[in-house]
């Protein structure tokens, strides 16, 4: 088991012995852990509208997105973001060492 | 920039020299006792609802040189900055109008501390022999200041100078006399002087409490160890929290939360915070945050320091004792000028349901996530972002009674807990900055203004969803009743009603926004002469107007005035939650059957909300399709 950096984000060596993320739910890599994880993730971003209709959020707006971060290879989602369009993505940075 | 110039090396590893261990615990439990009994007295002595019913107060103690030893479970935003105003009285009266046996002083600026002028705190010097051996404090969010709006949060306020009057030290008592020079002006200065002047008693009876506890433990155990446990008790707190910092993973997060409003114009501001943890060190630097505003929703330093101080308690050092010990690990940055750190003489009565509200949810989302990627002990203290609408609406106008009032409304502090990693959410649990407060009985409220209520209760599907969902939020809708002279205004004070803030972790998802909904010329009242009472907003007929956050309402004979608030975050992915929890939030009404199903992927059919496997597995594939779909 790697370094966990949210439920089912870790970081570990691959057979190379490089940092890599991984999924924790499935064991996938995700790709080298010297770039933010959001950045091999599979990413739905949608206004609060879509979530409105949905039931999830009670208020539509054309300011703001719900950015959802999934797993590319089991779809299970790592994290949610609610921020106003152009947000650059909220990263997390783990000191593994 | 400005930082509370903390978070530096450890400065308190040796215990006190000669203190007795045991002596230290009974002197720390007796001083709790004191504090939990001048709450007591508090809620005894006062006529304002916020503070008998709602219990927004706090006591605590203070070195004889003003740093903050012991604090109970009140309002927890308001005790460090206290201890600002503790050493404010020093600095400033000490060698000039003195500080003397049986004095009492009294302030409520929030540029010394508190969130705005309805915070208002009264110091009081701890004497032992002649000698000066401590201060105490009293502090109750007060019903009226004088301000341009009634309650003191001011939506149109430009400068603090409209916020009401603002007090800095004037002595109430001197020398166990109650100053009537000081009471007359005031009561002179406020819309409801009788109401106010008895929290000013009450919070002196509270202080009266604390002193005589006090000197009692010096005369039991001496001076020294009185002052020795005071001293320890910082030193203690220190270490405790820097080695539960120090098993915190090292890292950097981010978080971004926003205000929708300014009390004017839907204009948008941004609170941005990056936390970084180091050994037994942790730097909230709130750079990137925006301007601070030309009017009300800004928040002083104070303000930012007590959100985080209080979050810090309540979620990371929660079995500490709550002192300045606690705030040593941490080093906040705050630059100038900006939105949480505001310049005199900004206007700042909207700071804590505005600015420094939203401190709270981010400090709350960085946490959690910090708090993951720890060992086993600490990640399980991870949750989602407990619910706290930060929308407080006051009311006031004229009663049944012909009498006027003001009312500020603190049913949004029930907001729904955060999920946890392994167990769902409390539902309208309360906030964890206000670990005592709680909300009224319906029929108190009926009986005291006017309004009748036509429901509150946990709103369906408010929670966010995860594998563990939040606690829901709640929700009340009342129509005017009565009223002398048929209406009464409302002010606006809230935030999180455009933006959702109370964040899932982990792939939870957020909890609904809170809402203001004014029904004009609402059916209420035919429906309750039919022997009906309207169970939602969609049974009632009428104009429904979707408020703005802040600003002005009034609701006359006939209208209906609707609040919602926060539920809390969700927890990990609501696709592994287990479909039977799902069915019995369907059965409990927590969750309907549609959101059950675009959410969860669990399909329910018949009265009993029988689990349709195989549409469920179905349901659930075809979610999990979806989401992939989107790298196509």
């Amino acid at each position: 088991m790697g370094r966990r950096v949210l439920e089912h984000i870790e970081i570990d060596k691959d057979g190379n012995g490089h940092k890599v993320y991984r999924c924790a739910k499935c064991g996938t890599t995700l790709g080298p852990a010297d770039k933010g994880f959001k950045e091999y993730a599979v990413v739905k971003e949608a206004s609060y509208s879509h979530y409105v209709d949905a039931g999830i959020l009670a208020t539509r707006s054309d300011r703001f997105v719900l950015r959802e971060f999934y797993c590319p290879k089991c779809a299970v989602r790592f994290d949610v973001e609610s921020v106003v369009k152009g947000e650059p993505y909220l990263d997390i940075k783990i000191r593994d060492d | 920039m400005k930082t509370n110039g903390k978070g530096g090396k450890a400065n308190g590893r040796r215990a006190e020299a000669g203190l007795d261990a045991i002596a230290f615990e009974i002197v720390k439990n007796k001083m709790l006792a004191a504090i939990n009994e001048a709450g007591a007295v508090l809620v005894r002595t006062s006529a304002s609802e916020v503070v008998v019913t709602v219990r927004e107060f706090t006591q605590s103690y203070y070195t004889s040189d003003g740093h903050l030893t012991l604090t109970g479970g009140g309002i927890l935003l308001h005790v460090k900055s206290i201890a600002d105003i503790v050493r404010y009285l020093i600095d400033n009266y000490e060698h000039t109008i003195g500080i003397n046996d049986g004095d009492m002083f009294i302030f409520s600026d929030p540029y010394l501390g508190g969130m705005h002028a309805p915070d208002q705190a009264i110091v009081a010097p701890i004497f032992w022999q002649g000698k000066r051996v401590g201060f105490c404090a009293s502090l109750t969010h007060i019903p009226d200041t004088g301000a341009i709006d009634a309650g003191g949060f001011c939506p149109r306020a430009t400068e603090v100078y409209q916020e009401g009057i603002r007090l800095r030290g004037l002595r109430v008592m001197r020398g166990g006399v109650r100053c009537d020079d000081v009471f007359n002006t005031l009561k002179a200065a406020v819309r409801l002087p009788d109401i106010v002047e008895l929290d000013v008693l009450s919070k002196i009876a509270s202080n009266n409490v604390l002193i005589r506890r006090a000197q009692e433990l010096i005369e039991k155990y001496g001076l020294e160890t009185y002052l020795a446990t005071n001293r320890e008790l910082i030193r203690y707190s220190e270490r405790l929290a820097r080695e539960r910092t120090r098993k915190i993973a090292d890292g950097q997060w981010r978080s971004v939360t926003y205000l929708e409003h300014d009390g004017q114009q839907p204009n948008l501001f941004r609170i941005q915070l990056t936390a970084t943890k180091r050994g037994d060190r942790l730097i909230l630097d709130y750079t990137g945050s925006s301007p601070q505003a030309a009017t009300s929703i800004n928040a002083t330093y104070h303000a930012a320091m007590g959100c985080a101080f209080a979050i810090l308690a309540g979620r990371l050092f929660y079995d500490i004792p709550w002192n300045e010990g606690i705030l040593r690990p941490l080093e906040l940055r705050l630059p100038d000028n900006c939105i949480i750190n505001a310049q005199y003489p900004a206007a700042v009565s909207q700071g804590m349901p505005a600015g420094g509200g939203v401190v709270v949810f981010a400090v709350q989302d960085v946490l959690s996530k910090m708090l993951l990627a720890s060992g086993d002990d600490l990640r399980r203290e991870s949750s989602g972002v407990f619910g706290w609408s930060v929308h407080a609406p006051v009311m006031s106008g004229s009663n049944q009674y012909g009498n006027f009032f003001i009312w500020p409304t603190m049913d949004e502090c029930a907001g729904g807990m955060g999920a946890r990693v392994d167990r769902d959410g409390v539902g309208t649990a309360g906030t964890i900055q206000t670990p005592k407060v709680r909300i009224g009985n319906i029929e108190e409220y009926e009986q005291r203004y006017p309004m009748l209520f036509l429901f509150r209760r946990e709103e369906q599907d408010s929670a966010g969803a995860g594998k563990f969902r939040g606690g829901a939020g709640g929700e009340f809708c009342f129509m005017l009743h009565k009223s002398s002279t048929g209406y009464i205004d409302i002010m606006l004070s809230g935030a999180g009603c455009e933006p959702a803030i109370a964040l899932g972790v982990a792939g939870g998802l957020p909890a609904r926004q809170g809402r203001f909904v004014k029904v004009k010329d609402s059916d209420a009242a035919a429906l309750l002469r039919q022997g009906r009472i309207a169970q939602s907003l969609q049974e009632l007929t009428g104009e429904k107007e979707m408020l703005p956050p802040k600003g002005y309402a009034r609701i006359e004979n006939r209208d209906c005035f609707y609040l919602a608030w926060h539920g809390g975050g969700g927890f990990g992915d609501p696709l592994e939650r287990g479909p039977e929890l799902v069915r019995q939030d369907i059965i409990d009404q927590l969750v309907s059957r549609r959101f059950a199903e675009c959410v969860y992927g669990v399909v329910v059919t018949g009265a009993n909300a029988d689990i349709d496997r195989a549409a469920t597995a179905r349901a659930r594939e075809e979610i999990r399709r979806q989401r992939l779909a989107q790298a196509a």
